[in-house]
């Protein structure tokens, strides 16, 4: 009996240290893509152009993006607040967080080979569904080297163009 | 050999009709799904222009859904933020990326529709909701696929749901407006 409880003990010290086994740092892929830095005017333009409801900012797409104008981000820093609804709040870190993340993770091997110079960004799909060079549900959103185009390209490769992303929030 | 030819020739056409048959009745249990969840009618409305103010219109006024006609936009414009009452009379205008501006005025119990045989939209569209009382609302957003507007504004806000379409800001003060009480249908 005494034995029994003895590795039925063991059994549960061994499972709870398993249990406590973390993930480093280190051993966390982190796709390399445009810096985070450097996205806020991106995902400014994201939000304009591709968040709504019924596009990117709707549920079930590969591709958010979190914001005012589209969906909120359940668990985000004003979760509580009352006028956390789409068309309330300003658009929050956390929410340029999650279209951030999603943003990098949608193509990640391809997205690490343009932030090293090997491949063009017009390459990813993230560039190629707004010119329509891609089936594209939402049709064609801009034009080759319009200004949101460019604002595009230039955060993947590594140095955000924030007048071409200024400009391409005037575009309709 | 040429009469052997013939008969395959009429296997592969009778097939390919087959499959095209076939391919009208697939079912989608997606859009099964989104239908059943809207609900039964009510008992006192018939199935009419008004019918379902609020619903997603086009869930099943489209080519997969039972409703017929098919839209290509439809909803439902309300009061205010707070109060589901129809407003008859709005007039909806939406403008698409070729330019091409179409209106609606909304019914009794606040419904409008604009069919899909007079008008299949360019997205993105802008949209202006010019209410009897109040004035003209033109939304902050532009609609860039979905033609049922409670897709996008579905009853409360919410982080997924803009809230209802409403002419003005309530009046904590003030009652309600009136529903027309001569509607064939209304809100639930």
């Amino acid at each position: 009996m005494s034995r029994a409880l003895a590795l039925g003990l063991f059994l549960m010290g061994a499972i709870a240290a398993v249990g406590c086994v973390t993930v480093e740092d280190e051993d966390v892929i982190r796709p390399n893509c445009g810096s985070r830095e450097q996205f806020e005017p991106v995902s400014v333009l994201l939000e304009n152009h591709c968040g709504s409801l019924d596009c990117h900012g709707g549920t079930g797409r590969a591709f958010a993006v979190f914001g005012r104008t589209g969906r909120r981000r359940l668990g985000s820093l004003d979760d509580r607040d009352p006028n956390y609804f789409t068309g309330g709040l300003p658009t929050n870190r956390h929410e340029i967080d999650g279209t951030f993340q999603s943003a990098c993770g949608l193509q990640p091997e391809l997205s690490d080979l343009v932030a090293r110079g090997v491949e063009p960004a017009t390459a990813l799909t993230m560039l190629r569904k707004p010119r329509l060079d891609e089936a594209h549900k939402g049709g064609r959103v801009w034009l080759p080297n319009s200004s949101a185009d460019l604002c595009l390209q230039s955060w993947f490769e590594g140095g955000t163009d924030f007048l071409a992303c200024e400009r391409g929030l005037e575009q309709p | 050999m040429s009469r052997r030819r013939s008969v395959f020739r009429s296997i592969f056409l009778s097939a390919l009709a087959g499959a095209s048959v076939a391919a009208c009745f697939i079912d989608s249990p997606t859009e099964d799904a989104e239908i059943e969840a809207l609900g039964p009618e009510l008992p006192d409305v018939a199935p009419s222009e008004f019918h379902r103010p609020g619903q997603p219109c086009t869930t099943c006024h489209d080519e997969y859904g039972p409703g017929n006609p098919v839209f290509s936009v439809g909803g439902t414009v309300f009061a205010t933020n707070v109060d589901k009452v129809p407003v008859e009379g709005a007039t909806v205008t939406l403008t698409d990326s070729r330019g091409e501006v179409r209106t609606a005025v909304t019914n009794c119990v606040g419904n409008f529709f604009i069919e899909d045989a007079t008008f299949r939209p360019v997205y993105p569209m802008g949209v202006t909701v010019d209410c009897p009382l109040t004035g003209p609302v033109a939304m902050q957003s532009l609609i860039n696929r979905e033609g049922s507007c409670a897709f996008c504004h579905a009853n409360q806000p919410s982080p997924t749901s803009a809230g209802w379409v409403y002419c003005a800001v309530a009046d904590p003060d003030a009652p309600p407006p009136p529903a027309n009480p001569n509607c064939p249908g209304r809100v639930p």
